[in-house]
């Protein structure tokens, strides 16, 4: 099963040593990578999806560090590797894609110098060549008059653009994976739609598998194959999108998608989730979301839950990756993994009857 | 209203939440206007040189309405000049030209002392809770400060009274003592909240007062600033550029595009049936929470926003309507009233 999945984070914890006590950010995560396809992270401000992203980097700093679980790539762990094993890896194999656009790029070089770098650091290229390079993929990430923007400099670039540029650096090596940090957070609607369809069209031109990470549930329902839920560190739910917006299970997700307000509906009021998000070095003993949960039981406060496999979640995503899956099709013996990936999986005592996923 | 003095003013805050049911001001009908702006243009100096001054074109000749009790969401993309006009409409920038008027009093060129009555009545919620709360002052200073600003010198009086606003916007009143550190995004949204209506306003300019704060978060204070414009009947600007709030919380919409409206109309209407291409193009983008809605061509804008520094002449989305005809380069669209809209296209979307 292995070979299917490009990269298999499993329970993967990542914890901060701070003053006041160990705090865990990424507390037991899995999470299945299958070729070409776009995963979404999401879930609130604190949950630990971008200290997860920064596991997988090797990009966690002091006094944060892995501290138990593996991360394999093409089932090679690369979660202990040296600096320069590592280096090679990072932006070749694996990139990464930040927030805000301005403060990632470097103001004082053009920005096809900056995206040249990447490919000269990791390919035995010739500069002319790797420019030609360059400018292909400034082509292909939708940048107009490539040949003037390639000597620009960040600061004359609008907030599209330069996400567009960030975009190509990240896919100039081909990588396996690309991780996307909120990577529309900081845009306009108009300029987001572009930039999510641009990530749509290289994930299935290129093959190359996307982590998106995200808070927002309209980007997810948008453009990603599977979703996975996180809350206080850990992965409360895990499903294939369709699965998960046709019949979310924990009452976290149902909460959130409750909460957001539609378009097609007026509401008088909005669904809240009441109170907010714990403090990770005082999380409650049992389930982390039992205090703000309105269908906790007397259990939730002392037992923690483990990842649940839903009823019949398996012939469900039979059916979402046959009837949608060409890409799963073309793979045809990767088609296994993707099964793997797409079960639907609930953090909650309710869903106890299922097989365990985790623990 | 200046001539209302300074007892009636204290009269009217120790009698708190109270003053819209006694009398003082009537239950608004949303039918009287409580704020009206006439062809508004706000220009900044960008630089350039002495003989050829630049300037920014942040708002172009904006007219609007607004009623009172009602809440007009102003939306639009970032540098479309939204948060400046809602600044300009309560003179926390000078208009570089065109009036203001304030239950039909002109506020603009008004002298300071004069119109120091009529600013309590206009608050402001900012988008960030962080820079915009004191750290050094501690959060019943915080909401105090503005009764202490107009005359409620009794320290004892005041706590009380700030008491009763964190009750009002749900804050644990032991928290009186604590400084904004201490609080998360929405609490200190919720403090700067209470801080707007400590002096019994009428009209709170709300500039993207949810858009920094998490989705389950956002929705308790959709539903608080929902729950307050019912108690004291507020009229709110709210400042937006997430339609799906908007939706929610407006009764009209108005849309802005490079600092000139394209289209106002109420709420229903306008996502029901976009008249202005750049409305319909908005609408469109908007990434739904629900996977069956997904696209696979998607109907998008291309191009990005052109410069405020040097706007395109004519109609000022042409550049990137994919409707644009000669005469939308050339002039600029005058007013199309379709029932209670008004939209700025040469070719209004039938």
């Amino acid at each position: 099963m292995s070979e299917a999945i490009v990269l298999d984070i499993r329970n993967l914890r990542s914890h901060f040593f701070t003053a006041k006590g160990e705090v865990p950010a990424v507390d037991g995560v899995s999470i299945q990578v299958p070729p070409g396809k776009i995963i979404g992270i999401v879930g609130e401000s604190g949950c630990g999806k971008s200290m997860t992203a920064m596991s997988v980097m090797g990009l966690l700093r002091y006094p944060g560090r892995v501290v138990g679980g593996s991360i394999l790539l093409d089932g090679r762990d690369i979660t202990h590797l040296t600096k320069k094993e590592l280096s090679q890896v990072r932006g070749n194999e694996v990139s990464m894609i930040f927030q805000e656009p301005m403060t990632s790029l470097n103001p004082v070089y053009p920005v096809g110098k900056q995206v040249r770098e990447a490919i000269l650091l990791h390919q035995k290229m010739g500069k002319d060549e790797a420019k030609a390079r360059v400018l292909d993929i400034f082509c292909a990430v939708g940048i107009p008059e490539p040949e003037k923007r390639y000597y620009s400099y960040p600061h004359q670039l609008s907030g599209g653009l330069r996400q567009r540029v960030m975009i190509g650096m990240a896919m100039v090596c081909r990588p396996k994976v690309m991780i996307a940090d909120e990577p529309t957070t900081a845009l306009d609607v108009t300029i987001e739609a572009q930039i999510l369809q641009l990530m749509k069209k290289l994930c299935e031109e290129q093959g190359t598998s996307i982590i998106l990470i995200t808070h927002n549930m309209g980007v997810v329902a948008e453009v990603c194959d599977y979703v996975y839920v996180m809350y206080a560190g850990k992965v409360m739910e895990q499903a294939e999108t369709f699965a998960l917006f046709e019949k979310p299970s924990h009452p976290y997700t149902q909460g959130l998608l409750k909460s957001i307000p539609k378009l097609d509906e007026k509401a008088e009021r909005l669904y809240t989730i009441d109170g907010v998000v714990p403090n990770l070095l005082h999380l409650p003993k049992g389930c982390s979301f039992c205090t703000r949960c309105d269908q906790a039981q007397k259990r939730c406060f002392v037992e923690r839950p483990c990842l649940y496999e839903t009823a019949g979640s398996r012939e469900a995503a039979g059916q979402g990756a046959g009837c949608q899956g060409q890409a799963s099709q073309e793979v045809g013996s990767r088609e296994a993994g993707c099964l793997e990936a797409a079960s639907h999986g609930v953090r909650c005592f309710q869903y106890e009857g299922g097989g365990k996923l985790d623990e | 209203m200046s001539s209302r003095s300074r007892e009636e003013d204290m009269e009217r805050q120790r009698e708190g939440g109270a003053f819209s049911e006694n009398g003082i001001l009537p239950k608004p009908d949303g039918k009287k206007v409580l704020l009206e702006a006439r062809q508004l243009v706000k220009e900044f100096p960008a630089g350039g040189t002495r003989k050829k001054p630049q300037v920014v074109h942040a708002v172009t000749d904006v007219s609007l309405k607004i009623y009172e009790g009602e809440t007009l969401a102003l939306v639009g993309e970032s540098g479309c000049g939204k948060s400046t006009l809602g600044r300009v409409l309560i003179r926390l920038l000078e208009p570089t030209s065109g009036g203001i008027l304030y239950q039909g009093q002109e506020i603009v060129g008004m002298k300071e002392a004069e119109f120091a009555g009529l600013r309590r009545e206009m608050q402001i919620i900012f988008q960030d809770p962080y820079a915009s709360l004191n750290p050094r002052m501690s959060v019943g200073e915080i909401i105090g400060e503005p009764l202490l600003t107009y005359g409620m010198k009794d320290r004892k009086e005041r706590e009380a009274r700030v008491r009763e606003l964190m009750q009002e916007v749900g804050i644990a009143q032991e928290f009186y003592n604590r400084y904004p550190h201490q609080f998360s995004g929405g609490q200190r949204q919720r403090i700067g909240i209470a801080r707007a209506i400590a002096l019994n306003p009428r009209l709170i300019i709300c500039d993207e007062p949810v858009s920094a704060l998490d989705v389950s978060i956002q929705s308790q204070v959709l539903n608080l600033l929902k729950d307050l414009q019912e108690r004291y009947g507020l009229t709110y600007l709210f400042i937006s550029h997430d339609l799906s709030v908007v939706k929610f919380i407006a009764d009209r919409v108005c849309v802005m595009f490079l600092g000139s409206v394209c289209e106002i109309g109420d709420t229903d209407e306008l996502y029901g049936k976009p008249l202005h291409p750049y409305t319909r193009f908005l609408l469109n983008a908007i990434p739904k929470a629900d996977p069956r809605l997904r696209s696979k061509e998607k109907e998008l804008l291309s191009g990005e926003i052109p410069s405020p520094v040097n706007p395109p002449p004519g109609c000022r989305f042409h550049t990137r309507c994919p409707y644009v005809k000669d005469i939308c380069r050339k002039e600029v669209p005058e007013c199309h009233k379709v029932g209670k809209r008004r939209v700025f296209c040469h070719f209004p979307l039938g």
